[in-house]
């Protein structure tokens, strides 16, 4: 059963990783030509991120989960006692907190079409939200794990549920990164139902956060005017619809077996962003129905493994993990693969695997890597564990 | 699995979600399949719409030639310094490739030493509208420009010489209002074609090149080109090639057309050879006249000022358009009226004394001493105004009328030229209604010889004296050399006697009557001398005719000239009818006649 699940998970995550190289080899060249005036520059550069990706998802999945709740200390202020607080989890949640605010220091943040969202570490482009994903699913976890069953009443259950995602939403929004908020957000919130949140209370702040979403949506003209364009549908003639008839287009061009590889015309400017969000339609296009069949195929395979994963975990902060991990993977892909197709409004969210850019490479290589983590402790007797390795891991810090 | 310690509580939560995205996976499914297999075929056409132009290529324009098979009207390549925008084209806002290409042009006119022809407001329109053309930056350079260029042709990458083909008229000046000039616009596109681009094509503006423009252009070809979003094209297939444009065989003969526009050089008028045979126009002169390769490729603002404010109206072809009164030379019509009705006879004398008096009315005879007891034979010999006024009065003016209408006076004559005037033909109706009087029979008698209100072209005069020159049929006169017998408009089926006593009349005036200036060595001319006179700006002026064909038995040739502003038929035209039938039937003259150089005679001045 673990080995099944590890051995499906891993050729599944390659399968994805190798459709995503070719698919993006042919998508990526005419903005490679543009940009670098070489066709293959952004795919070396892709290669080059799969390799590194590829160390990162091997030390992911050696690095033993139970770390981020057990590499903790106890101490004392004053009459308060603090017992096993986790500061590799603490610590990591106030790096990617730091590094979102870091966006906003000149010299280090960069600007790009218009939007604050990256780091400029001089040979790589860095976006802290991909990884703040990553940081959420563990600090939701490991939060949720420790509180146990108090996650059903408001106080620690939901309340401070919230303190922990609110930081990390606001100044996330605040690069007007709704994607991404919105994956943080349904994270935060999937991970507390599956924790067992009271949903009397759970349910109305997730309809007031809903409530809040539509408001920015409709503060802005530009948002606005997308979402309307989503819903006048394809045939509008609003500009904001461009993109989405585009990349309809390159999907209908597919058919059942595609144009074939490199012979997208769709990647010829008509389609933005062809080597970014919007790659999937150019596959689609190259390699047809049976190439978009595959890729949900892949992701609900990928959604089988996690949610098995995650039922058989040991105990509740490897399902918790399991279930975030499989949530953040998946459900990008999906929402990624319904926006190409006009079943959602245009977001900035990648598709895992596929998508231009390193962190988005990094982020999900780490994903799969601790999901496999967790599924290699598929079995093992928890608790005695735990207390042992519990124990250990005290004396080390 | 048994889990000790822990309460695993949410396991049908993690189901439920998991239901949850299985079903919107499976749905995603569905809509791919959807998107990619059902609707896939719509889309497919769609996007080769948006994708695919279509460039209009005009194929080269036909030449026109003469009857002899020399050209007339000829292409020739005319260099052009062009810009191909895409290849200076620059990231970001089209501002900037505009702005680049505006720079380089400025540059480049250093560098060839030309003025800037084209405005930067040209050069955005282009990057805007038809970005994979060349955006030609000067038209027709010389070749030391050329050469200029070549020298620097490094330093200008994006700039090239495009060939494109120009009109050139070897003849410059003759036939010009007959050939008439092109100017470059819009193509017209195909029927159930769409132009996307094109570049201007030469379309025809007067004269033949705008009566047979469809032929003379061709079929355009297309070529078709795959642009990407920005419009910057990224492949090219041959389409249909273009066909080239018909060429035209004219009936035109230059030796002859020359020798009219010679004869009428330095005078207003206008002058039509025609053969009576079938209506071939032989020549067709008006002067005074205009250079067509100023016209090419498109008149500078100097010459069409020029042109335009030219009180003798060079652009305006009399030969056609100009509505004059016929004088005299209309008296042949009369006298077929008079006859054909009855109204005279042959052998009837009436009597001139210098005045034709009609109740009130007095109408004077150029000879104010009289011709005394004529008849109808010599009357037109001696261009009698008294008799031929009384012939008008006894005809009536409604038989008078549809003789004339019957040799095509008062109606277009229907040549394959543009822009023709119909001349007028008076009825009581139209003097009503535009003159607000009633027909009077002195109306009738001026217009018997030919004042008045009757006006005709010199085609039609033309046509009429080719009437009557082959007897019978009036022929649709044609520009357009084509094989079988002229289209005959009409047979006037007039007795014999009658016509032949008009004719012989005619002989006589260029034998011893008032034309006898027409006579070449060796060949006989039958001729009628006019002349009418009109008021300018209180002077009293003459426009001055003399109709003529030859030789008098089987006639091969017709011809009518008109000089406005001239002394008389006899004195002003005749010689240039001289000087065209000798060109014609190839005779030196043997003597020079005795009075050509003597001040005119009274006789000689009227008509």
């Amino acid at each position: 059963m673990r080995r099944t699940l590890i051995t499906l998970l891993s050729i599944t995550a390659f399968a994805l990783l190798a459709l995503g190289i070719i698919v993006l080899a042919s998508a990526s060249s005419e903005q490679s030509v543009r940009l670098y005036g070489n066709p293959h520059q952004l795919i070396y550069k892709q290669l080059i991120w799969f390799f590194l990706g590829l160390i990162l998802a091997f030390i992911a999945q050696g690095f033993d989960y139970h770390y981020f709740k057990l590499a903790s200390v106890s101490f004392k202020i004053g009459k308060h006692r603090f017992c096993q607080v986790p500061v590799l989890t603490i610590i990591l949640f106030l790096i990617i907190i730091a590094t979102l605010v870091l966006v906003y220091v000149p010299g280090i943040g960069l600007k790009v079409n218009g939007s604050r969202r990256w780091l400029d570490l001089r040979f790589f482009r860095l976006q802290p939200s991909e990884f703040a994903k990553i940081v959420m699913i563990i600090a939701m976890s490991v939060w949720l794990d420790r509180i146990g069953s108090k996650a059903k009443c408001f106080i620690k259950g939901t309340f401070l549920s919230f303190a922990i995602l609110m930081p990390m939403a606001a100044l996330i929004i605040c690069q007007s990164d709704l994607g991404a908020t919105m994956v943080i957000c349904l994270l935060a919130v999937v991970l507390m139902v599956v924790a067992g949140v009271n949903l009397k209370f759970l349910g109305p702040l997730a309809l007031a956060g809903a409530f809040g979403g539509v408001i920015y949506v409709i503060s802005s003209p530009n948002r606005l005017a997308r979402v309307e364009a989503w819903l006048a549908g394809v045939d509008s003639s609003m500009e904001q619809a461009d993109q989405l008839r585009e990349s309809i287009v390159a999907i209908q061009r597919g058919g059942l077996t595609g144009v074939g590889f490199t012979h997208s015309l769709q990647k010829y400017r008509y389609l933005p962003e062809s080597h970014t969000d919007f790659v999937f339609p150019i596959g689609a296009e190259e390699f047809g129905l049976i190439f978009s069949l595959i890729v949900v195929l892949l992701f609900v395979t990928i959604l089988i493994c996690g949610v098995l994963i995650s039922c058989n975990a040991p105990d509740k902060l490897g399902r918790y993990m399991a279930f975030g991990l499989t949530f953040l993977i998946v459900f990008q892909g999906m929402f990624n693969l319904m926006v190409v197709t006009g079943l959602a409004p245009t977001k900035g969210i990648a598709l895992p695997f596929f998508s231009y850019g390193g962190t988005s490479i990094f982020s999900i290589m780490i994903a799969v890597g601790m999901l496999i983590n967790v599924g290699r402790h598929i079995g093992e007797r928890s608790e005695h564990n735990h207390t042992q390795r519990e124990r250990n891991a005290i004396r080390t810090i | 699995m048994v889990y000790r310690g822990q309460k695993l509580t949410s396991s049908w939560r993690i189901a439920l979600l998991a239901l949850l995205f299985a079903g919107c996976m499976v749905y995603l499914a569905m809509s791919l399949h959807r998107v990619q297999v059902v609707n896939s075929a719509d889309l497919t056409r769609d996007q080769v719409r948006q994708s695919v132009r279509r460039v209009q290529v005009p194929g080269a324009r036909g030449r026109i030639f003469d009857r002899n098979g020399i050209c007339l009207a000829d292409n020739r390549p005319s260099y052009c310094i062009a810009y191909y925008v895409e290849e200076l084209r620059k990231r970001g806002k089209w501002q900037r490739t505009v702005d680049a290409v505006d720079a380089d042009i400025d540059r480049l006119s250093k560098v060839i030493g030309l003025p800037r022809e084209i405005s930067k407001k040209r050069v955005a329109l282009h990057v805007r509208t038809s970005l994979p053309m060349p955006l030609l930056a000067w038209r027709d350079v010389s070749e030391e420009v050329v050469a200029r260029w070549a020298e620097e042709v490094g330093s200008f990458p994006g700039v090239d010489i495009y060939v494109q083909p120009e009109r050139y008229y070897p003849y410059k000046t003759t036939a010009a209002h007959l050939l008439g000039y092109v100017g470059r616009d819009r193509p017209k596109p195909l029927p159930g074609q769409r132009i996307h681009f094109y570049l201007p094509e030469m379309i025809g503006k007067s004269g033949l090149e705008f009566e047979y423009n469809e032929m003379l252009t061709g079929v355009s070809g297309g070529r078709l080109i795959r642009v990407d979003a920005r419009g910057y094209k990224n492949a090219v297939w041959e389409g249909t090639p273009a066909v080239e444009g018909d060429d035209l065989h004219l009936t035109l003969d230059i030796k002859l057309q020359l020798a009219l526009e010679k004869a009428l050089d330095g005078k207003k008028g206008a002058g039509v050879v025609v053969d009576p045979r079938n209506g071939e126009i032989l020549a067709l002169a008006s002067a005074p006249n205009f250079d067509l390769n100023d016209f090419v490729p498109a008149p500078s603002h100097v010459t069409w000022n020029k042109l335009n404010a030219d009180k003798a109206l060079p652009l305006y072809n009399r030969a056609i358009q100009g509505c004059y009164a016929p004088g005299s030379t209309f008296k042949p019509v009369t006298a077929i009226a008079a006859l054909t009705t009855g109204k005279i006879t042959p052998d009837e004398v009436l009597h001139c004394d210098g005045v034709f008096k009609l109740g009130t009315m007095r109408l004077r005879c150029w000879n104010t001493y009289g011709h005394g007891d004529i008849v109808l034979q010599k009357a037109i010999e001696q261009s009698c105004n008294a008799f031929f006024c009384e012939l008008g009065h006894r005809v009536g003016y409604e038989a008078l009328r549809v003789v004339a209408a019957d040799v095509g006076l008062g109606v277009k004559t229907g040549i394959d030229l543009p822009f023709e005037s119909s001349g007028l033909l008076p009825t009581d109706e139209w003097k009503r209604k535009h003159m607000r009087e009633p027909w009077r029979v002195g109306d009738t008698c001026q217009i018997a010889i030919g004042q008045s209100m009757l006006l005709t072209t010199p085609l039609q005069m033309a046509m009429l004296v080719s009437v009557l020159a082959n007897k019978n049929s009036l022929y649709r006169p044609h520009m357009i050399a084509r094989d079988g017998p002229g289209e005959i408009v009409r047979e006037m089926n007039w007795p014999a006697p009658v016509i032949d006593l008009v004719r012989n009349g005619m002989h006589d005036v260029a034998t011893k009557g008032t034309g006898r200036r027409v006579q070449i060595h060796g060949t006989e001319i039958a001729a009628k001398t006019g002349s009418a006179e009109y008021d300018s700006g209180g002077k009293r002026k003459k426009n001055t005719w003399v109709t003529a064909f030859a030789p008098f038995e089987k006639p091969t040739v017709a011809m009518a000239i008109l000089v406005e502003d001239g002394l008389s038929g006899g004195y002003t035209v005749a010689p240039l009818i001289h000087d065209v039938m000798v060109e014609f039937f190839g005779e030196t003259p043997v003597e020079e006649m005795d009075d050509s150089l003597n001040p005119p005679a009274v006789e000689d001045i009227s008509d």
